[in-house]
This record gives C-alpha cells, structure tokens and sequence, in this order.
C-alpha cells in the first residue's frame, strides 16, 4: 500500500533530497511504498544524456537529475507525482512500470473526460496529437523514484524556451488549455489518489 | 577466466538500452551486486548490478552509446591490456635507459611504420581499425602510455575527410529519425503494398502552368493536391485507413506532401484540400513551406493526413513508386515533367510527359479499383482547366 503525502509548492531540490532519503530507508528494508503529490517552483530538468541542442535559451539554469529522459520544464499548475516503489518486490518489471504509470494518468483524465492516450515508442501521455503528461523514472538498487509531470494550469510559455523532450514546445498542452478554464490542483490530486489502486 | 559483463535484461519488452555512465573503470575490482553503471531505456534511469566480481580488464560500451540486451558491455579477468601506472612509470625508465639508434632517427615520420605488435591498442580499437582499414600507427591514443582506445579511433575517423566521416562514422539518430524509421519500416511490413504507374500527356498541364497569373507563385506541388482531392473526393475508398475490423472513410480530405529536410523526412499536410481552392492551397503551402525552412511547423500541419504526394520532379526522377505514409490508404508519386516522342494522331510528335504511380494498401483495394482511380487523376491531369473550376 502506498503512504500519500501532499508536498504542496517544494523546490525540485528540496523534493529530490526527500525523494533520496526516502530511497535509502527502502533500500535498507523500509517496507511502505510513496505515491508524493506536489507543485515545483520554476525549474528546467534533464536525465543525464540530454542533447544540448534542445536547451533553446541557453541561459536558463538547467538541473541535472537521475531520471531518464530529455529536458523538460517543472513549475506551478503543473502536478508532480513521485513513486518510490520498491520494483523488485513489485509485479512490474520497469516498462510495465512506466506503461502503468501512464494508465495512471489516463484513468484520472478519463473522470474529467478528457480522452488521453499512450503513443508506442514516446512515452508520455497525448492527448490527440499534443502531450500532456511527461514521464521520467529512476532507478536505485530497485527502488524507483521520480515519475510523472501532468500539466493541469501551467503557464505553457515557458517550454518554449526548450524542445521539451526533444520534441518542439508547440506540442506541449495542458488541462486548462483543453478545458478553456483553470482547474482545481487539489481536486486532481484527489483523483489521483482513489485511482492507485492500479498499482496494488 | 576471461568473462562478458552483458547488457542486461531490465524488461520483458527491452530492446536495447544506452550507456549514461560508468561508476567503474578499466582495472577497477567489482564485487558481485555493485553498481558498475547507468543505463537509460524507454524513460528509465537504472543502475546496473555486478553480476559477478573480479577486475574490469575492458570497457567495450563507451557513455552515450547504446548496445543490445545480452552484448558485451565490458570484460571481466580479461588480459590487462591497460598497464598499471607504476608498469608504465617502469617501462618509460627502461626506454630512456636504451637509447634509440639514430639511423632510425632519420627517417621521415610518415614513411615510420612500427610493427603493429609496438602499438597498444584495446581489442575494440583494434578491431574497429581492422574494419577501417586504419593504420594503427597514424591514431594517436590517449589512454594510459598512449594506448589506443576506440574513442581514438572514432576521433581518427572524425578528423581527417569529413567525406570519411560520412561513409563510416556513426551517426546518432535524432529521435525524429528514429520515429520516421519504425513508422517506414511499419509501413513496409504491416501494409501490403502494390502500385500501379499511369503516363500523363502533360501537354495542357505545362500550358495551363505557363498560363498562371505569375504573381501567385502557384507550383506544380499545388496543382498536384488539387488534382488529387479532386480523384479522391470521387473515389472516397482511398481517402480511407486500415482498422483492425473494418475500413475507417475518412471525413476531410487532408493531403500531405513529403519533404526532405535535414532532420529527415517532413510530410506536413493541408486540411479539406477538396473544400479550398487552386490559390488557397497554394497560399497554404507557401506557409507550411516557410515552417519547414525555419523548422516551425505546427502539429496541426503535421497531423491528420489522409493521402500524401511525394514529388521527385524536381531531382529529374523518371519514375518511382512510394512507401505508404500511414495510416492512410494510399500515396502518390510524381516524377519529372519530360519531353519524349509520343504518338498523337497516328502521328510522332514530341509531347510533354509525366510519369505518376500510385501506391496502394491492398487490404483496402485492389488493382482495378486502383488502376480506375489514376486513371481519373491522369484525366484531370490531362485537362487541368477543371482544376480551377
């Protein structure tokens, strides 16, 4: 079963130390699993072999992460989830992993009625042609940690100044942009929560 | 005993998976279930596990680079090929002990060709040289006492011809052209594919170009879509897709032409091309051409495709048949507009020529449903004035 915690608005560093600290008690016998909802403060992340060509504006601060993946952009509106799932004791291996944490997000989008979708070989949740959801895992000893990044009202220009995940900023969306209005954070959290038991 | 450290299985579904990096390093000693190494696949960073301890004598997957799951990533207990420092240190003392001859001095360096066994040089390296047919002797190594390392030789190749480079370097794919491979080769092996070539008498269609307003800048490329959703709007069946269970008419018809762009290939469309007119499409083309230079296409010019048109007039091409772009029905290919001798009349005279083939889903149609449908676009082709109409 998963602990749920509610991070609220945290800084990506500060989440990624709670995020490792957590690890380190899994990988030393800690049993329960973390499901963390949150919000970061503006922040451009990669995995480790980011192509430089995707930083278009070079002169934002980029954080370098364990997570796979390309560059990407995290900021308020947008909701983070973190897993910290102990992947050996789990029934997934790390694609049915991640293919799950996708249906994660599909499922919830579904209650809202937005019809969202998985595309074979880019990973990430679409909705029709634009992606809505990013998703990017690590791995320690088994343990995972990051997970997904589901745009609900986030301030969208700011992937322009990347090719977020190598691909062109134009095809980033969000749920206000879907649904012409702001939508409540902690409602989608809400639902977020009632839908894990995907993961049992 | 010399034993492979392999690219593991991390998933049923893995493929492959890429290097991000080395927590160890040649002659490093490992003990069984420490982490050695970072490897991405699909969105997933994990470490890998030593399955077995001993000395990593090789590092044959550099940082960055992908293998296939079950190939050597490193060596383990293998013959140290890379010498200790203290091993160096020792034998550039011996050397300087042992002065060389000064005959050999004077040779020319670039006629000095050492024997291949003087040169050190990892098993890969040496390996990649073989296959390169490069001379050891003319890499410079960076490793520990100038060992040659395949870097080295990726470097060598990189330096001297770009031409070289191009021929057997490897080039990453972007993941644009990893995308456009797997949808090609789907393509290829989902689809069976058959095509059927018409000759166009292009005589009135070089006039009725010639005879353009100018200022509009209408291109063949334009006349062409038109043309096609004008065949296509009578012959719906190829304005479809292949489903699972049944075949899928499509509402709109939706045109893509294909470009060649650096990234690899583009097939941006124009929506409803039955519904706008010669000069609309052509308007329409004109910004979806500007995109493709400044490589700002929107998804919505590259999405929702319903037939496309490749055209290789321009290259001269005589003839040549498409791969389908799918999930569409069908795709067109155009050739060169060309003069040859043509009977008219019973009479030889040199007529304008242009060769069209079409590209068919055989699932959807069949040869005389295809044959019928160029024969039509060949006669809108051949009278073009009711392409304005």
């Amino acid at each position: 079963m998963f602990k749920i915690e509610n991070l609220g608005l945290i800084d990506f560093n500060k989440a990624l130390d709670y995020q490792n600290k957590l690890v380190f008690l899994k990988q030393n016998g800690l049993k329960t699993d973390y499901f963390l909802l949150m919000e970061h403060n503006h922040v451009f992340t990669t995995g480790k072999c980011a192509d430089a060509r995707n930083i278009l504006d070079k002169n934002i601060p980029i954080t370098i992460t364990n997570r796979g993946g390309d560059i990407t952009y995290h900021g308020p509106g947008q909701l983070i989830g973190y897993i910290i799932l102990d992947l050996k004791s789990s029934k997934f291996d790390v694609h049915d992993f991640l293919r799950h944490i996708e249906l994660l997000i599909i499922n919830t989008l579904k209650k809202i009625d937005i019809n969202a979708c998985k595309i074979d070989g880019l990973t990430g949740v679409w909705v029709e042609d634009k992606k809505i959801a990013s998703i990017g895992i690590g791995v320690k000893k088994g343990i995972t940690m990051h997970g997904f990044a589901l745009n609900v009202n986030t301030d969208l220009s700011y992937f322009s100044k990347i090719n977020p995940c190598g691909l062109d900023a134009g095809i980033i969306t969000s749920i206000a942009r879907i649904k012409k209005a702001n939508i409540n954070m902690e409602m989608i959290k809400e639902m977020f929560m009632s839908e894990l038991k995907l993961f049992n | 005993m010399t034993k492979e450290i392999t690219m593991p299985r991390l998933s049923e579904t893995m493929a492959d998976g890429k290097i991000l990096s080395w927590h160890k390093k040649v002659n490093d000693r490992i003990n069984k279930g420490e982490i050695i190494a970072e490897v991405e696949t699909d969105k997933a960073n994990m470490e890998i596990e030593a399955v077995d301890s001993g000395v990593i004598s090789d590092i044959l997957v550099t940082e960055g680079q992908k293998a296939k799951v079950g190939d050597p990533i490193a060596l383990l207990n293998g013959k140290r090929t890379q010498k200790l420092p203290e091993e160096i240190k020792a034998e550039e003392v011996k050397k300087e002990e042992k002065p060389e001859k000064p005959e050999e001095r004077e040779i020319p360096k670039h006629e000095y060709k050492p024997e291949k066994i003087q040169i050190k040089a990892s098993p890969l390296a040496r390996k990649m040289a073989e296959k390169e047919h490069i001379d050891l002797s003319d890499v410079k190594g960076s490793g520990p006492g100038g060992r040659i390392r395949e870097s080295d030789i990726y470097e060598y190749m990189k330096k001297p011809e770009t031409a070289q480079e191009e021929k057997t370097g490897e080039k990453p794919l972007s993941r644009m052209k990893q995308t456009i491979a797997d949808r090609m080769s789907r393509s290829k092996k989902e689809i069976p594919h058959f095509y059927v070539t018409y000759e166009v008498d292009a005589d009135r269609l070089v006039n009725f170009y010639n005879n353009l307003d100018k200022t509009k800048n209408i291109t063949y490329n334009d006349i062409f879509i038109k043309a096609a959703a004008l065949a296509l709007k009578v012959h719906p069946i190829f304005n479809s897709s292949f489903e699972q269970d049944h075949i899928e008419l499509r509402q709109n018809i939706n045109i893509g032409i294909a470009f060649a762009t650096e990234d690899g290939l583009l097939v941006p469309v124009v929506h409803d091309c039955d519904k706008k007119s010669l000069e609309e499409i052509s308007a329409e083309m004109k910004i979806i051409k500007d995109r493709v230079k400044n490589n700002k296409l929107k998804p919505e010019n590259m999405t929702g495709g319903t037939f496309s048109i490749s055209n290789m007039g321009m290259y001269g091409v005589k003839e040549f048949s498409a791969i389908i772009n799918p999930p569409e029905a069908a795709g067109l290919a155009v050739s060169a507009i060309f003069k040859k001798p043509v009977v008219k009349n019973d009479e030889i005279v040199i007529g304008y020529i242009i060769n069209i083939t079409l590209s068919a889903d055989h699932r959807i149609v069949n040869g005389a449903d295809a044959a019928i449908f160029l024969k039509d676009l060949k006669d809108i082709l051949e009278n073009p004035d009711n392409i304005t109409k």
